[in-house]
Order: structure tokens, then sequence, then C-alpha cells
């Protein structure tokens, strides 16, 4: 099963990633090393749509895969038949305390992702993106291998139970809808200036026109 | 019957009807521009009658304003709805008094004799401005966690005293059990009260005064009488800026601080921007060059030259404005009648070379937000904003002044042919016949 699922990600691998990472996985001038690079690894670059990079120097954010479960599987498959070890893919389980969550959310995650997990810059030309396309797994798996940028976290740092947590707070944050008024979650400050400003605006409009009406 | 009662008792004691006949005789200029001042006006009144509100909900303590401010929610729709609107009014205030003020700016209604007004209202902007920020502070959310962290390190940055200053807002080192209970004191008490004190001496002179008007007829007062005209007016800009504010209050959430959560000295939101009237001091932050001095082996930090030497000049060029516009003008002669923008193309250029800085420091405070939605480097935007900086506002300025300019030619043309007044008649053909009349 493993040596079939194996032979299969060795064709797809050919297809669309071994003009960049090489047909021996040691990388090119175009991109690292992928021998030992493990389960997690592979499932987030591939699951995240992330690669195949159409253009090797442009960074892609979050998209969909053009690849099934199976095809993904075949990948790592054949990855992990290579060079085995690496970072097997976490497991997350349903059923984490949101409001824990939050607490480990402010402390490791909101500094870049920002408070809505909404993604923003993190200085020059880099930016944490949002989190709200991920799913679980694939949170937990950037927690665990930290792409990018992003610092890897190690069981001691986020345990299982503290991922858990935190991806049930980062899917309470879709589930957002019961609010009362319109929410300007994007980036507060910026929006709520541009508002006010709208207001004032209305109010001259007003005068404006007042004034020069009912004489 | 009762009105004329009353009305009886108080003038028997005091002689009130004469003056409250003086004040319903009193004559307002009828130009948009003179509500402009009155909207502030009336956001203060709202900012005075929701905040006295919130101080019966919110807990001046560094424990327990988080929880005090986050718990109001839909749960609690009155305190809920009263904190929306003071936020958006706040917004609103400060905005409110730089439209006003810019009137002000470009008709030189600063001018003999009213520059201890132009003082007083450049103070209650300033007032004003520092209420909002600690205002916005209090809830000591990490958002705004985050503005005091930058507020104390610019304290901190000041030679000598910064370091005692910084203590004894804090009461110890930041964030200090002290910084929330002082924020309080300062935002609740000292500020709106001293804000109040102005604003009472602002419309006192306004009235001993008398408003400046369009109308080149220094002889005359010309404009609407208060009762029964004006008053009714001011009421319409009463309830139309107690509308706008109650639309954007009650339709979209301002400030969620229980979104950003409770401020630790290790957390920080991303992005991270204060109110926008504060904004124009994080951009020159973060413009500010890397500039450290050591002056008799006492060390001058960065933040120093954007955080307290750039607002101090502004500061000092707005209050001395009035008189550095005599030097300019050499023109010194108490006058009642407003000049036309266009008559002084210079004042219009320093105006919008000022208004041009101001709005290149406010965008450079989003230049993270900005970069991320534009996919180009922050480094690069912050280049940009410096150059924008030092020479955009000079550009801005003289292209202002030089359409002024042209603007004044063009209206001195058109002010002759406007002279030539023509009578219509009808004819016996149902056409119309010219008939030149002589000016009046």
């Amino acid at each position: 099963m493993f040596v079939a699922a194996a032979i299969a990600g060795a064709l797809l691998y050919g297809q669309h990633c071994a003009s960049c990472h090489g047909a021996d996985l040691r990388g090119s001038v175009n991109a690292p090393s992928i021998r030992g690079a493990g389960a997690a690894q592979v499932d987030f670059w591939v699951g995240t749509g992330r690669m195949p990079a159409a253009l090797p120097w442009v960074e892609e954010g979050h998209r969909r895969t053009p690849f099934t479960r199976e095809q993904i599987d075949a990948l790592i498959a054949y990855v992990t038949s290579v060079q085995p070890g690496g970072a097997a893919i976490p497991v997350v389980l349903p059923g984490g305390d949101p409001r824990r969550g939050r607490t480990l959310f402010e402390q490791n995650c909101e500094h870049c992702h920002g408070a809505y997990a909404q993604g923003a810059s993190i200085g020059s030309s880099e930016w944490a993106p949002s989190l709200r396309d991920a799913s679980r797994v694939q949170l937990a798996e950037a927690v665990r291998i930290g792409p990018g940028q992003m610092p890897p976290f190690a069981e001691q740092q986020l345990g299982g139970r503290d991922l858990d947590d935190v991806a049930a707070y980062v899917e309470s944050l879709d589930a957002g809808a019961d609010r009362p008024l319109v929410p300007l979650t994007s980036s507060g400050p910026v929006p709520e200036g541009l508002l006010g400003w709208l207001a004032v605006g209305l109010l001259i409009v007003f005068a404006f026109g007042y004034s020069r009406s009912s004489r | 019957m009762i009105v004329r009662r009353v009305g009886r008792f108080f003038d028997e004691r005091l002689g009130s009807d004469a003056w409250i006949r003086a004040a319903c005789a009193k004559i307002y200029p009828d130009h948009w521009s003179f509500y402009l001042g009155e909207f502030a006006l009336y956001s203060f009144v709202l900012l005075v009658a929701t905040g006295i509100w919130l101080t019966f909900i919110f807990q001046p303590t560094a424990g327990g304003a988080f929880d005090s401010v986050a718990g109001v929610t839909r749960a609690t729709p009155v305190a809920y709805l009263m904190r929306q609107v003071h936020h958006w009014s706040a917004v609103v205030f400060v905005a409110a008094i730089l439209v006003h003020m810019a009137r002000i700016f470009f008709t030189a209604a600063f001018r003999k004799p009213r520059e201890i007004n132009w003082v007083v209202g450049i103070s209650m902007l300033i007032l004003a401005s520092l209420t909002g920020f600690t205002g916005y502070s209090l809830p000591d959310d990490a958002l705004s966690g985050t503005g005091l962290r930058i507020a104390n390190s610019v304290l901190l940055s000041l030679p000598l005293v910064g370091g005692w200053g910084a203590a004894l807002l804090n009461g110890g080192s930041y964030p200090g059990p002290e910084l929330i209970p002082h924020l309080y004191t300062i935002h609740a008490y000292f500020l709106p009260v001293t804000i109040g004190a102005l604003l009472a001496l602002h419309l006192a002179l306004l009235t001993y005064q008398k408003h400046t008007q369009f109308v080149p007829d220094p002889a005359r007062v010309v404009g609407r009488r208060f009762w029964p005209d004006y008053a009714l007016r001011t009421l319409a800009a009463f309830f139309a800026t107690v509308a706008v504010t109650l639309i954007l209050a009650s339709a979209i959430e301002i400030n969620p601080v229980a979104d950003y959560g409770r401020y630790h000295d290790w957390t920080i939101p991303n992005p991270a921007v204060p109110d926008w009237y504060a904004a124009w001091l994080e951009g020159a932050l973060r413009l500010g060059p890397a500039l450290e001095l050591r002056i008799a082996g006492h060390p001058i930090p960065a933040v120093f030259w954007p955080g307290v030497v750039l607002p101090g000049l502004v500061i000092a060029l707005l209050v001395a404005w009035p008189w550095i516009d005599k030097r300019i003008s050499r023109d010194d002669a108490a006058t009642d009648v407003l000049a036309p923008a266009t008559t002084a193309p210079w004042r219009v250029g320093v105006g919008a070379a000022l208004i041009a800085a101001g709005l290149v420091l406010t965008l450079a405070a989003s230049d993270d937000q900005q970069a991320r939605a534009l996919h180009v480097d922050v480094r690069a935007l912050v280049n940009l904003y410096r150059g924008l900086f030092a020479f955009g506002t000079i550009a801005a300025g003289i292209a202002a002044a030089a359409i002024a300019r042209e603007l004044r030619v063009r209206y001195d043309e058109r002010g002759h042919e406007a002279e030539r007044v023509v009578a219509l008649r009808r004819n016996a053909e149902g056409g119309f016949d010219e008939e030149e009349t002589k000016p009046a």
C-alpha cells in the first residue's frame, strides 16, 4: 500500500516538483532541499496551495491546492520514502476550549497574525497570512514546522492540548456572525477615522445646504 | 403664563430681562462655515452627557478597568449605546474642531482683535486630542496599551525630567498600578473641566467681540437674530450632529476592546494604530530618523525628535500664527470683516502645506497596512512618506498658493463684470428686452 502510494507520489513529484527541488530532492538554485522534510512539511506546503509555486521567486499565499487528498498522501509517501524523518502530521482533536485558546493566541500568535487572525504586515515586505482559510490541521502544522518567517513551536512551548484550544479559538472567529453591530475587524482605528471624517463631511453638506435654503 | 412668571421672578431679582433681550437680539452671520464650530460644540455636549453615564460603569483600577469596559455588551444595551456614542463623538469632535479651525485660518478670522480666542481654540484642540488619547487608553486593552507604551517611551525621552514624569504617571515603572487611576482623573475630571472652562471663555469672547462676517461693511453687523431665527437653526445643527453620531454609533462597532483582549506588557496586536487624531504622531515616530545623540553624557533617544520636538514646533507655530501672520501681511488693524481665502495666496499656501504635512504623517501611521494591501515593502513606503513630508508639503503649499492667486485674478475680473446690473422687460411679442440700470 505504502509502496504503491510512494510510486504514485514519485510520478507526481517528477511532474510538479522536481524541476526546482531536483530529482534527488536536494534542491537547486531555485529551491531548498526537501530531503527529510517530513509529512507535516509536505502536507502544509502542498495542502495550502503554496506549492507547487508557479514562479520560484514569487511567494504564494494560501490558495486552493490542485491536488486531491490521495495525491497529497502519495507525495508525502514518496518524500518520506526517500529519506524518513521530519515532523508527522499533528492530530488536532475537536472540542478544544476557545477561551483558553484565546489566551494562548494572545501570547503566541496575535503579535503577527492580528487579533482576528486576519493577517498583517511584519515589516519589510513580509506579512503573516490570515489564518481564516487554514484548516485546523494546517494551523497545527504551521505551528510545528514554522514556515517562512514563522518560528517553529516545540511540544514544550505549545502542547497538543494547546493546539486544540488555539484551533477552536480561530474557528470561533469564523462563527462570530452573532454581533449586533457591523464590526470593523480588519484594522480598527483606520476605518473608524475615515468614517468619522465622512460624518463631518455629511455635517458640512448639511450646513451648506441648510444655510442656503429657507432664507 | 408660567414662562412670564418665571421670567418676572428672575428679572425682579437679577434684572435678567435686559440681557435676555440682548442675547435674543444678537446677530449671527448667515454663512454655512459658521456651523462648523457648532458641530464641535454639540459633539462636546454629547461627549459630556455620555461620559457622565460611563463614569457609573467604569472601574478606574488597574485590575478592573478592562472587565468593566469589556463587560459592556449587547446584554447591557444602554451602556453599550453610551459607549458607542461616546467614542464616535470623540472621533467626530476632533475632526469638527479641525474643519472649524481651518475656516478660521483661511478666512483670517484670528486677526486683531481676536488673537486671544484663536489661542483659546488651539488650546482646546490640544486638550481635546489629549482627552481622546487618555480616554482611548482607559479600557486597558491590548491595542491602547500599545499606545500607552509608546507614549510612555516618548515621556521617558524627555531630557532630565522624563524618568521622573513617567514614574509619577505610572506610580512606579511601566505599566504601574497608578497608571489607569491617573489617566482616569486626567480624562474624566481635569481635561473636560478645563475644556469646559475654555469653551465658556471661547463663547464669551465671541459674544463680547461679536462674530466676524463676510459682508465687507465694518459699520453694520449682518446676519440673523438669535430669537426666533438662529436659535432654531442652531437647534437643527445640534440635531444634525446627534443624528450623524447616532447613526454611526448604532450601526458600526467602534473600538471592540473585548476582541483586542486585556493588555499585558508582552501583548501587542497587529496592526496597531491610534485613533485618527493621534495618528500623525505615530506617523512621525515611524518616519523619524534613527538619530540618537549624547549631550554632556546624557542620551537623547531617537523618539525625542518626532515625539516631542515636532509636536512642540507644530503647537508653537499654531499658537504664534496670528503674530506671524501680522509680520507677513504687515496688517495689524482691528477688523471684523473676514478675508476671502484668495485675498492672501501665501496664507492659503501655508495652510495647505500644514494640511499636507498632517496628511502625510497620518498616512504614514498605517504604512504597514498599506504595504500589505499594495504588496510593497514597508521600507519603500517609509522612504516615500519621508520624501513627501520633506518636499510634497512644500509643493502642495506652492500649488495651493498659485491656485489661490489665479482664482483671485479671475475673481477680480469677474467682479467688475458682476457690477453691470441688467433688468429684463417683457415685450409685446413675448420676448425680453435688456434694460441697463444704474448700479444701486
